[in-house]
């Protein structure tokens, strides 16, 4: 199974981090975050892609499974059970399907709607076992959640919400976004450029 | 796409500011502030939550998570989770399910509140809230909720029940047919998933008693994404109960038949890379490796069909690139594996030939990911059919065990280590031996364990048994663990033959001037033990053992001089005229301020001196081991293995990982060690004093051999934690010790008269070190007198560094005893700008770019030059360089520059912090074992910092 799932940019600054298992305090699970970092960022992309026993909090016979695009590290840890190179294809699928979700997703989307990214990753993993590798299928699901999500707006308009939201052209924001957006990388520039591995 | 997530951009802005605020702090401080402001604020309204507003509960909620993200601690709010999670709206329950799942414990009180929400949802006909609460129990999935749920489960598995309708609050609109399809499919995938990590968690809260035909049912499952869930619930359920589930065999072919051959799913949705969803067959492969092959001729014949399309399609030379080989590769390393599984003769020989073939052409491959699968593969074959079935890829591991890449060279040692039997051992030992100066800090520990234990048990002679291992303690410095040493003198006590051998071999290395500390320990065991063997020869006699000790005693930890005491002891009960010299140590030592070494050298000092009779029975010799006594060595390994095939096993682990910590501890701890260590200086005489009127017009001067023995001293003070004299000659001692604290240290100078004879108008004066702030206490000139028999008259000096320096000088004279003149030279003091600096770690690439980025003329200076000192260092031999790298690099504060060193170069790096900022240089020294020199390439930050360095390390080797 998949022990734990970790977004970490190039300078070690965790932007998604989910442990399905064995790391249970938070101050354990700095200490993986760091850990892995390390290991991670100090391997060229020549490498391969798989790091064995390295975190000790995880155990002897977890595997560090990890794609680097960018500036972003997605990184895996799973048990033997799991398919080493399954789970490499499974990294990519996350990241088309984020890449899909924010049209071409960078760093920020991930920072700005670290609920989303956990809505499409739950698409894709439940509690450490692989729901679903069809990136249709994983869309799907996400656009069918948030029709609930409309619904149940519309359905009680009293509720304020919709008077409160800002609306996306808020001078403030917009503009924060969008130079936030020009120092930012894109994580690809289209989804054909991807790293071959 | 962008629509998709078009309604969910409507996040509260307080949320959004809030994320902000966090991303635009410019300190840790700041954003600590600011989180904690919200989690005040947050608590402060949920006070009085039931006048809160439900958007404004998501928005808190929220931000908790949030917070959670960053790493804090948030463990209040539970009430509000809860009271949205029961909420009938979808926003609201996904909030409350999202919040409870990532915040929650399992041990937290609410859980029973949690879990009523969770049986009602299930239960119900509401699709959403089904999906939710299924994904929740999943994801909390302890025992408890198991117990509570995991029936409730099993049912929705079975028969997934779907509303008709298309809203949950109206009866008016039938749900159209493929949408009900979908949410079944939907349904089943996800409480197979749940139930399997309920399973996983506690294997008895899922009753199996019906299981074969559940079993069954479940693989005429159409949905491909729901079969995926379900053979991964299947697959544990095999591993746990044996054969039960071998019915399914025949179904789980004919899917794979289908998936492979027929193409009877050619639904595009499922295929990844023009292969029909891998992630399922991956799954119907392992599953198969469960059972036996199967032995019904039309089963058997469907899996043949399988099996050869899978491998004969990679078999196209040119496999291409990229995610496509990714996939392809993921469905033929598991096919491969279950016919490693199946074995050569039960299936198929054929086949199993072209998996062996593709295996070879996997770890010869470029792309590293395959070499390293490849590699983990043969090892699962290694294992299982023993090391002939491997050997024929000795050739290509022995050069994967050289790859730069840490992963596919542990793979690989451990692939040779399980290929080696009696017709190889020589030739891969002597190759292990050859890697092990170059390979990386990380392995080396692992590596000469290897050694250790393939040269133990294939050795056809037990000599040449002996000489590997002392070359590995040689070769491997710190990595050599203490198991090692322990196994070594087991093995000499239980072979008679080997004694003296083993006494005389050891004898020559530690008679050698530099010496690791294993090795003396070792040695002072075996000498003590069998050194009588050899006494009569020339050369070995009692007192030659001795001193051969003793003379790497000063810089042994107190461990192995507590050691070295006890050997002692045993040479004078064999050897009378030990007596005297042994007496002198003793006596030395019993005023010691160690505990252990006072406590044994009083205790050793009278046992001399009782009858004779006492003496010989307590220093009789050690009885040999039992037999049956299990090598550390081994039991390390088999403890690491065991540990690998245990499934779960959260207690296990704890010892391997102990082992692990213990591992980075001491390598990180290392350079620690040696922070006292400093380097001493000849070689640049500093400018003679200012002449003073103090000083005779008649100085005289040292003598050459004095110049040189002094030389000596110094170099033995370089590796060297203990305090150690600087200067012994004409009857005068001058002791060193010094402690470096960030950038300040504090010195201490001690000045003794070594001889019967008072030192009189000695005269002690500081030259100026321009970049070095040095405070002597008492205030210098100093003028004294030297008492014989008194202790050492001290000077201290603190200083602070605060730009580049170079060693700071003392100016002495005295006047000899019989002399009428006095004598003055220049003393250096071993306090570089190393001492001050740092090591810092680089890999290949780090230290290619930084490299290129210090090129200039005025940045890089290069010196050749001969090496003279001590072995391995002089001559300089293979190795010389591997010797500097990890013996003299860390107590000089270098850092290592791993992954590109050849056996005759050592490139660190090390950065130095002064008061004008953090000074980094990298070094590179090359030797010419032919010509005995060695070139040496400074590129610093500034020319001042790189010609600094090149000094010391010319001071080092020259």
């Amino acid at each position: 199974m998949i022990k734990g799932i970790l977004i970490v940019n190039n300078l070690g600054k965790p932007r998604l981090v989910k442990f399905y298992q064995s790391v249970i305090s938070e101050a354990e699970q700095q200490s993986v975050i760091r850990k892995v970092f390390q290991q991670v960022a100090q391997r060229p992309d020549s490498f391969c892609n798989y790091l064995e026993g390295s975190i000790a909090e995880w155990g002897d016979t977890t595997k560090i499974i990890y794609r680097h695009y960018a500036t972003l590290y997605f990184v895996f840890a799973v048990d033997q059970q799991e398919s080493d190179l399954g789970i490499l294809d499974l990294i990519q699928v996350f990241v088309e399907a984020l890449d899909k979700c924010f049209e071409n997703v960078c760093e920020l989307d991930l920072i700005f709607h670290s609920d989303k990214v956990n809505y499409i990753l739950d698409e894709i993993i439940m509690a450490g076992m692989v729901l679903e590798t069809n990136i249709n299928q994983i869309l799907l699901s996400v656009n069918e959640q948030n029709k609930l999500h409309m619904q149940s707006q519309k359905v009680h308009p009293s509720s304020g919400s919709s008077n409160s939201m800002p609306s996306t052209s808020s001078p403030s924001m917009a503009t924060a976004a969008n130079d936030a957006k020009d120092i930012a990388n894109k994580i690809f520039s289209s989804i054909s450029s991807l790293s071959s591995r | 796409m962008a629509s998709i997530l078009g309604a969910l951009e409507d996040q509260p802005r307080g949320l959004r500011n809030f994320i902000s605020d966090i991303r635009s702090a410019k300190s840790k401080e700041e954003e600590i502030k600011r989180v904690d402001k919200e989690l005040g604020n947050i608590r402060k309204k949920f006070a009085n939550s039931s006048a809160l507003k439900s958007y404004d509960k998501k928005k808190y909620v929220w931000k908790m998570c949030y917070i959670y993200i960053l790493g804090y601690d948030v463990d209040f709010g539970h009430m509000e989770m809860i009271s949205l999670l029961s909420s009938t709206k979808f926003s609201e329950k996904n909030v409350g399910y999202m919040a409870v799942s990532l915040l929650l414990k399992p041990t937290d009180e609410m859980m029973t509140l949690v879990v009523n929400s969770m049986r009602n949802d299930v239960l119900s006909q509401y699709h959403p809230g089904q999906t939710l609460a299924l994904s929740a129990i999943a994801n909390i999935g302890n025992v408890d909720i198991g117990e509570s749920l995991s029936s409730e489960v099993e049912k929705v598995m079975l028969e997934p029940k779907v509303p008709m309708y298309a809203h949950s609050n109206s009866s008016q609109v039938l749900a159209p047919p493929e949408v009900r399809e979908q949410n079944r499919a939907l349904l089943r995938k996800k409480s197979s998933l749940c139930l399997l990590g309920l399973y996983r968690a506690n294997p008895d809260c899922v009753d199996l008693v019906d299981w074969k035909v559940k079993a069954v049912s479940l693989l005429d499952e159409r949905d491909m994404g729901a079969l995926c869930s379900i053979l991964s619930l299947l697959i544990a359920v095999a591993a746990e109960t044996g054969n039960m589930l071998d019915v399914c065999v025949k179904g789980v072919v004919s899917l794979m038949n289908r998936l492979v051959v027929v193409g009877a799913f050619n639904s595009q949705d499922y295929t990844y890379y023009k292969i029909c969803n891998p992630w399922l067959q991956v799954k119907c492969l392992r599953f198969l490796s469960l059972f036996r092959p199967p032995i019904e001729p039309n089963v058997k014949d469907s899996l043949l069909e399988v099996m050869r399309k899978l491998l004969i399609k990679s078999d196209s030379p040119a496999m291409e690139s990229g995610s496509k080989c990714n996939a392809e590769h993921s469905v033929l390393t598991q096919a491969i594996s279950l016919l490693i599984t199946y074995g050569q003769d039960s299936f198929d020989a054929r086949l199993y030939q072209q998996a062996m073939v593709l295996l070879g052409r996997f770890i010869a491959g470029k792309d590293a990911n395959i070499r390293y699968l490849g590699l983990d593969a043969l090892v699962r074959l290694a294992r299982q059919d023993g090391p002939a079935s491997v050997q024929s890829h000795q050739a290509t591991v022995m050069t994967a065990v050289k790859d730069a890449d840490v992963s596919v060279r542990r793979r690989a040692l451990e692939l040779l280590f399980l290929m080696t039997d009696t017709s190889n051992a020589l030739c891969i030992v002597e190759e292990l031996l050859l890697t092990l100066p170059t390979c990386d800090p990380s392995i080396k520990e692992e590596m000469i364990v290897k050694i250790a234990v393939l040269s133990e048990r294939f050795a056809s002679d037990m000599s040449w048994y002996l000489d590997t291992m002392i070359s590995a303690i040689i070769l491997g410095g710190d990595c050599v663990s203490e198991d090692i040493w322990f196994r070594i003198v087991q093995v000499v006590m239980a072979n008679a033959t080997i004694q003296e051998y083993a006494a005389e071999k050891l004898l020559g290395v530690v008679q050698s001037k530099w010496c690791h500390e294993t090795a003396v320990a070792l040695a002072a065991y075996i000498l003590g033990e069998f050194g009588v063997n050899i006494c009569e020869q020339e050369g070995m006699s009692g007192v030659a053992q001795f001193y051969a000790l003793q003379s790497h005693f000063s810089r042994m930890s107190l461990h192995t001089q507590g050691l070295l005491l006890t050997t002692y002891v045993k040479l004078v009960n064999l050897y009378p005229d030990c007596k005297e010299p042994v007496e002198g140590v003793f006596r030395h030592l019993s005023v010691s301020g160690h505990l252990d070494l006072q406590q044994r050298a009083c205790e050793y000092l009278r046992l001399m001196y009782q009858s004779t009779d006492l003496l010989e029975t307590v220093l009789n010799s050690m009885p040999p081991y039992p037999e049956d006594r299990q090598s550390p060595l081994m039991a390390r390994l088999q403890a690491a293995k065991e540990m690998s095939s245990a499934k779960t096993g959260r207690k296990g682990s704890l010892s391997v990982d102990q082992i692990e910590e213990n591992k980075t501890e001491k390598i990180q701890s290392a350079p620690k060690q040696t922070d006292l260590l400093d380097l001493l200086s000849l070689d640049d005489p500093p400018p003679p004093p200012p002449s003073s009127s103090s000083l005779s017009s008649s100085s005289l001067s040292l003598s050459s051999s004095e110049l040189s023995n002094t030389h000596t001293l110094l170099q033995s003070l370089l590796v060297s934690t203990s305090p150690g004299s600087l200067f012994d000659a004409r009857g005068m001692k001058v002791l060193y010790t010094a402690e470096v604290r960030g950038a300040q240290a504090r010195v201490l100078v001690g000045f003794q008269a070594s001889g019967e004879e008072e030192i009189r108008e000695v005269k002690i004066s500081l030259q100026e070190t321009p970049g070095l702030s040095l405070t002597p206490s008492p205030a210098l000139p100093l003028s004294l007198s030297l008492s014989p028999g008194q202790p050492p008259v001290r000077l201290t000096l603190h200083a602070e560094i605060l730009s580049i320096f170079s060693l700071p000088t003392l100016s002495i004279s005295f006047l000899p005893p019989s002399s009428s003149s006095s004598l003055s030279f220049s003393l250096s003091l071993p306090l570089s700008i190393l001492s001050f600096a740092d090591p810092v770690t680089l890999d290949q690439t780090g230290f290619m770019t930084r490299w290129k980025a210090l090129e200039g003329e005025e940045r890089e200076v290069q010196e050749v030059f001969s090496v003279t000192g001590q072995p391995p260092l002089s001559p300089l031999s293979l190795s010389s360089l591997p010797f500097l790298r990890d013996s003299l690099f860390p107590p000089l504060h270098i850092g290592l520059a791993t992954d590109i060193d050849t056996p005759t170069s050592a490139t660190g790096c090390v950065s130095v912090k002064t008061k004008e900022g953090v000074q980094g240089a990298l070094l590179r020294v090359e030797g010419d074992v032919t010509g005995g020199r060695v070139r040496v390439t400074v590129r610093g930050k500034t020319g001042a910092v790189a010609v600094a360095v090149k000094e010391v390390l010319k001071t080092v080797l020259a």
